[in-house]
């Protein structure tokens, strides 16, 4: 694995980790009743996350950490904010694949990402649908 | 005056030469035979996004005909406004010539018919995509990929 890919890699983990700390800010502000598709969106980012890690220790690079914390990019306060967080994370983690698609010539890997890519699209335009006054769908995800 | 056999021997001949003569340019004729062959002229592959072009535009043939049958399918504008978005993105990077106008679709009788026909197309136009992607040198597949996942989401959005 070239240097760039590994680079690219990293960056995705790094975005997965936000996305699971995000998660945890998202849960927190969600009733009990409407906690399942935070519970399975944190889940399918743990599980990228893993996959990440793994493939990198393979092709002995240390992957990323976690940091210690994050700045929420408005505050969040309740169901709606939590939503809208959710939604946030969900385009970030696209747009972190997309960039990968773009330096990620092996065709295992790229599947990898195309297909993040379009989970993440997915959840994202779901979490968007619950926001009034959000766009629903996008030309282009991960731009 | 009477012919005589010599003169005849000299037609018969003329004419068997003549014959032998048109058989020869005859046997001449394909340029293969008598000279080396010409290398055969390959043209270039054809870019494969034209054929994802064409499936775009057929598709939005087909959001043309539901949304004009049913106007009210729920986020079907806003669905072929991508499909839309993704032809100028496809023609602009494989130099796709001029669209021709796609061949007539007919809408289903139903609501729920144009919703599952939609629902198929957008599977089918997702799987051709994500291929593409993964075919595609490093430079494409970033479009490629983030039209794969708009058209799997637009699912989400189909029911």
């Amino acid at each position: 694995m070239t240097r760039v890919e590994t680079a690219a890699l990293q960056g995705v983990l790094a975005a997965e980790h936000a996305a699971v700390w995000g998660y945890g800010v998202v849960g927190g502000h969600l009733p009990a009743t409407a906690q399942d598709p935070a519970r399975q969106a944190d889940q399918a980012h743990r599980r990228r996350r893993d996959t990440l890690s793994a493939l990198l220790a393979a092709r002995f690079a240390t992957p990323v950490a976690a940091a210690p914390d994050y700045d929420l990019p408005f505050p969040v306060a309740d169901a709606l904010s939590a939503r809208r967080l959710a939604a946030h994370l969900e385009q970030g983690t696209a747009a972190a694949w997309h960039a990968a698609l773009a330096v990620l010539p092996v065709a295992e890997l790229r599947h990898l990402a195309v297909t993040a890519l379009t989970d993440a699209a997915i959840r994202a335009l779901q979490w968007r649908l619950t926001v009034p006054g959000e766009v629903s769908t996008v030309p282009f995800p991960g731009t | 005056m009477p012919l005589t056999r010599r003169r005849l021997l000299i037609r018969s001949l003329r004419a068997v030469g003549g014959g032998l003569a048109l058989a020869g340019l005859t046997a001449c004729d394909p340029p293969g035979r008598s000279r080396p062959a010409p290398r055969p002229h390959r043209p270039p592959a054809p870019d494969p996004l034209l054929g994802l072009v064409a499936a775009e535009e057929a598709l939005l043939g087909q959001y043309d005909a539901i949304l004009a049958a049913f106007p009210l399918v729920r986020a079907a504008a806003a669905i072929r406004a991508d499909h839309a978005a993704h032809v100028a993105a496809l023609r602009a990077l494989s130099h796709a010539p001029a669209a021709s106008p796609p061949a007539a679709v007919r809408a289903p009788g139903t609501v729920a018919g144009a919703v599952a026909a939609l629902r198929a197309a957008e599977v089918s136009a997702a799987a051709r995509t994500t291929a593409a992607c993964l075919a595609a040198p490093a430079g494409r597949a970033t479009l490629l990929g983030s039209i794969a996942a708009c058209e799997s989401a637009h699912l989400v959005l189909l029911r």
